[in-house]
């Protein structure tokens, strides 16, 4: 479907009801009810133009059965249990997966993919459990969904017979971004090389996000959902390259970022090549920061100070680790607003 | 005295390979023998035109040799690439390590180089590696850990990509490969086996000569 502005299927059911942010506590009577803020997020797509963006905002919705939120009364090594769980309905099923969110304790943000589940135990994967710090009958978590190429774009973008017609969307993973477009003769998501296999379950990660090279006119997506509650909190590869969003819905810019405080064992250095950079899309390309120790600037170019540079809610940034060290470390931020 | 020896010799080559007999020891990714097909994609500047869609089309500097393939004259940015799909998804369960035979070529710039693993679902593992880790003479056998996304699927392997993979890299990635598996992490225990048994043919050794 084509259009000059398009709600996507996740914000279709809330939308309505939000002109704005809304204010997060309500007053009835005596008895205040305080509840986490939710709005909306605009990405415009220029025509013939690739439009990097993540959505910073938790999907609202609840499971078919059980709790949402809850205490982890026990765990293992990749499992998570609530005695109350009443998780009876599959929450691994690829076209509707669910994370698990800490959001208590030293691991407070950390996301874990639900990999099978009972109606009282969640077998997780992405941490060893028991690594995390975590208390059990203290300790909390949330279910939030994971967004699909589906359950996110639905056809809402311009499809086609063949990749060089359709919106090709790259959907980041890892250190790759891989490109897919919907189909329109096989009536589903496809990766633009190789075998046609339907990859409307394809996982977009809520740390990461989306690149949409717009083939059809002009557009503007619309995403609703909660204002995220507990720090952010994103596994970054310590070798090459990884695409996180800022964490959140609000505007920064480099400096007050601060990406070097987030990251333990973050390089600073006076020469790029041994630093750790960071890319920014200025709107029609990625551009390169170090920090020297002092301040951000440019690789390309003259040293200038590049703390101001602004990064816009939602914006990506792509985080680039010289050598080759194995694994990831987890990039943390804690929330910039009171809650 | 000599039969001793044999002995202990063929008992420590028993119980080397014997924690790889039961265990699926080593998947292999691809051999480069042949590695331009039909499954092949190569994109952006990896591609005969450039084309950052990517065609079964290699740029011209890149070459078949005898048993390995020559990436050598193509950028290390992140978006040329070498794509191959499996015909049949392949089961790395239990496999955590990617090793790759191969060697760096003259005027090679990159500093480093990624292969990643994809699932059908685009779910990946990747690995990365310093290109001078490859710069001796001859092809170098070197492996690495995997760092997974968490909804990785080990059984259903259905692709996998050679990129320097380097956001906006400049430098000139020169490099040959002849051989991409997966392959297990040896047991503690298996270390320990190993070391004893070897202890126990050095001392038969050292008795025999006395």
């Amino acid at each position: 479907m084509i259009s000059s502005s398009s709600c996507t299927a996740r914000s279709l059911p809330v939308l309505a009801a939000l002109a704005s942010l809304v204010g997060f506590s309500s007053a009835f009577a005596a008895t205040i009810v305080a509840t986490v803020p939710v709005g909306y997020i605009k990405y415009d797509l220029p025509a013939a133009t690739t439009t990097p963006f993540g959505v910073p905002l938790d999907d609202t919705s609840a499971p078919l059965a059980g709790i949402r939120t809850g205490k982890i009364e026990s765990f293992t090594v990749n499992t998570i249990a609530n005695s109350t769980g009443g998780w009876t309905g599959n929450l691994a099923a690829p076209t509707a997966p669910w994370l698990v969110r800490i959001t208590s304790g030293p691991s407070a943000g950390k996301t874990l993919d639900i990999t099978s589940n009972t109606a009282t135990t969640l077998t997780v994967s992405g941490a060893d459990v028991t690594t995390l710090g975590l208390t059990a009958g203290t300790d909390t978590f949330e279910l939030i969904p994971m967004d699909t190429l589906w359950s996110l774009f639905g056809n809402t973008l311009q499809g086609g017979a063949s990749a060089g017609v359709a919106d090709n969307v790259s959907v980041r993973t890892g250190v790759s971004w891989l490109v897919y477009f919907y189909d329109t003769n096989l009536g589903y998501w496809r990766r633009t090389i190789g075998p046609a296999t339907n990859s409307n379950n394809v996982a977009i990660r809520p740390q990461s996000g989306v690149q949409i090279l717009r083939r059809g006119a002009p557009l503007t997506l619309t995403f609703a959902g909660r204002v995220p509650a507990t720090p952010f909190r994103a596994p970054v590869a310590n070798a090459s390259s990884t695409v996180i969003h800022a964490g959140f819905p609000t505007d920064t810019t480099l400096g007050g970022l601060a990406t070097q405080t987030l990251l333990a064992g973050w390089r600073s250095n006076a020469v790029a090549a041994s630093a750790d950079q960071v890319s920014v899309h200025n709107g029609s390309a990625w551009v390169s920061y170090f920090h020297n120790g002092s301040f951000w600037q440019p690789v390309s170019g003259p040293a200038t100070n590049s703390d101001t540079v602004a990064i816009g809610a939602g914006a990506l940034l792509t985080i680039q680790r010289p050598g080759a060290t194995a694994g990831s470390t987890d990039l943390v931020r804690l929330l910039p607003y009171p809650l | 005295m000599k039969s001793r020896l044999k002995l202990a010799l063929s008992l420590i080559a028993a119980l080397c390979a014997a924690p790889f007999a039961s265990a699926q020891a080593s998947v292999s990714i691809h051999n480069f023998s042949a590695f331009e097909s039909p499954d092949t994609y190569f994109l952006s500047d990896w591609e005969l035109t450039g084309d950052a869609g990517g065609t079964n089309s290699p740029r011209a500097t890149f070459s078949q040799g005898g048993g390995f393939y020559n990436f050598v004259g193509g950028l290390n940015d992140d978006a040329s690439m070498a794509f191959h799909f499996f015909t049949t998804p392949l089961n790395i369960t239990g496999l955590t390590l990617l090793e790759v035979s191969a060697q760096t070529l003259a005027g090679n710039t990159a500093p480093t180089f990624t292969i990643s693993l994809f699932d059908s679902l685009g779910e990946s593992a990747d690995a990365t590696f310093a290109t001078s880790a490859f710069s001796a003479p001859g092809f170098v056998t070197l492996h690495t850990a995997l760092t997974f996304t968490g909804g990785f699927d080990a059984t259903d392997v259905s692709s996998f990509k050679i990129s320097g993979n380097v956001p906006g890299g400049t430098d000139t990635l020169n490099l040959a490969v002849n051989q991409v598996s997966i392959v297990a992490v040896p047991e503690p225990s298996t270390y320990g086996a190993i070391a004893a048994l070897l202890l126990v043919g050095i001392v038969a050794w050292r008795r025999k000569r006395a």
